[in-house]
């Protein structure tokens, strides 16, 4: 195991905040992660109407795809900052859960729980041949494969959507856990939220375990791991399968939460999009994946909302700028990002982690075990 | 210091009691959404794609909504209101489409919504339409599921792909005196391009004729793969469905190999900038069929939308057949919430447009009309072509003369 992973780890646990502000940070995430939901949906807190630009121009649907995203976008994280398998065919596997999970609904008649099983399950084994070209390629062939792998994915979701399913899409069935319909925003949110997390802390805890260290020490310096005894071709196809898991479970869920998916949805932009909240959150971490996926999903929301309580202006310029509003919010986002990448080149979690430990370093516990 | 499994479950306890509490007051505090209806101003929700891959015909059809929208409020409004168009730019994205969607139900409330211009994920909120009621008046495209059988509380607002191929093929097989037409038809490898190739071909094989389907990227930079196919077939006309770009590259490669057959394409292609593009000499073949007028073809009835589109600064785009198409559902959504009376309501607006709604479209569009079995609401189309010459538009008769096409 590399030096710089022992000292993550021990930093980890140098850096634990005492038991009683534990407590009370868990506590109040969790009142505000049950609260919030209501707040999206009601727009009021505590009885209290708030504007839409008050609630940050974000409504309940972001949120529960923003939960969506994270898992994707984790497991991406997983993939390319953890094990250090850089692969721009991430979308491919959320195409594969979404189809796997309309075909097991719509043809086998299963239950929507076991659709999501399928999804992962067939994302798993995908994920195994999509790494294996990692076995004899590296760097840039090996981005170029895992490119492939996206067409292959959307071109066979194409043909099995006009063959089987209208061309507008493929309608996907009710989510339904027995008598129990999953139909509206807060049920989702509920629903989505102790898989996002779960999800995340799985992925996470692995790390700290010896398979975990093992893809650390591999992203690291591959030819020293495999000179400690880590099989590096077998490790490559376990990660691949496992990231790829979490993406068609994603997948999956994006299916049954739009209700209807078309094989247009999964273009090579939806694929970059993932690279870009990986980017921006920061790689090699799980918290990165989260952070660039809230970033990436809804800051372009709140320049909207903040765009549209512009109404008017004096003069030409003004008038301009009203009516291409969209592209200025764009040009904004697009500069907030640059200006992200410029100053905070490992991501936003890079960026915050060293202020964090800053924080824990002026405070009279740092150190205490 | 690692934390023990009783710290962590009153950590957990605490904060579902914190969180649980806090839903019950806000809950009760619940109040009911209003339809987007103030004392001063109407809230009207438009999607549309105005900075993503399909913007260059999306973002015009936004800026025509607007600009009629603020035409009528510079008027006074309707009924005394304002209508606030509140925009949202989906980038041609499913998911953004659905955000946006659930925005106007309750986020911010609207009376109603236009645009939609994204077949899949309009198809997808068929079932969040007729759960939500939130009436979705004039989309930018029509999916077959929600207009048949009609989605209670949505109303196209575009001519649809099927009623483009038949007068298409009517038409040309006509001017063109042929028995049974062999055409070509160059169509984007998308669904939208396979829903119309089967429309073309039903209609062919209707005349008697045959048809060829050639898939073309929509990303394609070059149309001699193609063209060299049509070359070998030697049809009597081609059909084209795409983006501009298509149009343009296919007419240009045509033009190139030496093949002088018309060409006719989707309504979405018939902008000005594909006929400068071209240039007289490739552009004289290529026509278009739409169910909207540009303001070149009939200045007289689009004498209100071409000074509208000066003073927003959109003058340039008043020819564009996506302006108009947008101009048209803006004064049709005014003239609906004008109908329904003093206090709109979303159910109140659905019910009138179920009972039976005409609008006046000046003539920039065929007939507008919506009752409890059609939902489509534009139908009628007729062939254009651009005289170079006179820079304007010119249409090959009026509406009604194509009529006899539809089935």
């Amino acid at each position: 195991m590399s030096n710089g992973v022992t000292a993550y780890l021990v930093r980890l646990r140098h850096n634990a905040l005492p038991t009683t502000l534990r407590v009370i940070g868990v506590a109040v995430l969790l009142a505000i992660l049950l609260y919030l939901p209501y707040v999206l949906q009601f727009r009021s807190i505590f009885g209290v109407r708030l504007s839409n630009m008050q609630l940050l121009n974000i409504g309940l649907s972001q949120v529960n795809l923003t939960l969506i995203s994270i898992i994707g976008a984790v497991s991406l994280n997983y993939l390319t900052g953890c094990a250090g398998l850089v692969s721009v065919g991430h979308a491919a596997f959320f195409a594969l859960g979404s189809m796997v999970a309309a075909a097991t609904g719509m043809h086998l008649k299963l239950p929507f729980l076991a659709t999501l099983v399928a999804a992962m399950l067939a994302g798993a084994m995908a994920g195994v041949v999509a790494g294996l070209p990692s076995l004899r390629v590296r760097g840039l062939y090996f981005v170029l494969s895992t490119l492939a792998i996206h067409f292959i994915v959307v071109f066979v979701f194409a043909e099995y959507q006009y063959a089987f399913h209208d061309v507008t899409g493929v309608a996907v069935g009710d989510a339904k856990i027995g008598s129990f319909e999953i139909d509206s925003g807060i049920k989702w949110y509920f629903f989505l939220l102790p898989i996002t997390v779960l999800s995340c802390l799985l992925m996470r805890n692995t790390l700290f375990h010896r398979e975990g260290r093992a893809v650390l020490a591999m992203r690291d310096n591959e030819l020293a791991a495999a000179a400690a005894g880590i099989d590096v071709r077998i490790l490559k196809l376990k990660v691949f399968a496992f990231s790829s898991a979490f993406a068609s479970l994603a997948g999956a869920l994006q299916a049954y939460y739009l209700s209807n998916v078309a094989a247009e949805m999964y273009s090579l932009n939806f694929a970059i999009q993932f690279i870009a909240i990986i980017i921006v959150g920061g790689m090699g971490t799980i918290g990165g994946g989260v952070i660039g996926a809230i970033v990436w999903l809804l800051l372009p929301s709140i320049l909207m909302g903040a765009a549209t309580e512009v109404k008017s202006g004096p003069g030409d310029f003004a008038s301009f700028l009203l009516a291409h509003r969209p592209q200025i919010v764009n040009l904004i986002f697009g500069s907030i990002v640059a200006l992200i990448l410029i100053f905070a080149p490992h991501g936003i979690a890079g960026f915050l982690r060293p202020l964090w430990q800053r924080m824990i370093g002026g405070l009279p516990w740092r150190g205490r075990t | 210091m690692i934390t023990t499994g009783k710290t962590r479950l009153r950590a957990v306890f605490i904060g579902t009691l914190l969180g649980l509490g806090a839903c019950v007051a806000d809950a009760m505090a619940f109040e009911s959404p209003q339809d987007g209806v103030y004392t001063d101003r109407i809230d009207w929700g438009m999607t549309a794609d105005m900075s993503g891959p399909a913007s260059a015909a999306q973002a015009p059809w936004g800026h025509g909504f607007q600009t009629a929208i603020k035409a009528i409020n510079e008027k006074g409004g309707v009924n005394g209101r304002k209508i606030n168009v509140l925009t949202e730019d989906t980038r041609y994205d499913a998911t953004v489409e659905r955000v946006a969607y659930d925005k106007f139900v309750s986020q911010t409330p609207t009376l109603g919504t236009s645009g939609m211009g994204n077949s899949s994920a309009q198809t997808a909120l068929v079932p969040l339409i007729k759960r939500n009621k939130l009436p979705v008046i004039g989309t930018y495209t029509t999916a077959k599921v929600a207009i048949d059988p009609p989605t209670p509380y949505f109303y196209g607002g575009f001519c649809g792909f099927k009623e483009m191929a038949q007068v298409g093929i009517g038409f040309f097989t006509d001017h063109l005196k042929l028995q049974s037409p062999k055409v070509a038809l160059v169509h984007l490898d998308v669904a939208s391009g396979k829903e119309y190739s089967s429309y073309v071909e039903a209609a062919v094989t209707a005349r008697g004729g045959t048809v060829k389907s050639i898939p073309i990227k929509v990303v394609a930079a070059d149309a001699t793969p193609q063209v060299l196919e049509i070359l070998a077939m030697k049809p009597d006309y081609v059909a084209i469905h795409g983006v501009p770009t298509t149009a343009i590259l296919v007419i240009k490669a045509m033009k190139q190999y030496g093949i002088d057959v018309p060409a006719f394409a989707i309504t979405y292609l018939g902008t000005p900038g594909v006929y400068e593009n071209l240039g007289p000499d490739a552009g004289k073949n290529y026509y278009f069929v739409s169910c909207f007028s540009p303001a070149s073809s009939d200045p007289k009835a689009a004498a209100e939308m071409a000074a509208a589109a000066d003073k927003a600064g959109f003058g340039p785009l008043k020819d564009d057949i996506n302006f108009v198409a947008g101009w048209v559902v803006g004064t049709t959504v005014a003239q609906a919430i004008a109908k329904v009376g003093a206090e709109p309501t979303r159910e109140k607006l659905a019910d009138m447009l179920n009972a039976g709604f005409t609008a006046n479209t000046s003539g920039l569009s065929s007939e507008l009309k919506y009752t409890a079995a059609d939902h489509e609401g534009l139908h009628g189309l007729k062939p254009l072509n651009y005289d170079y010459s006179a820079k304007a538009f010119k249409s090959y008769g009026d509406y009604k003369d194509f009529d006899k096409y539809l089935k």
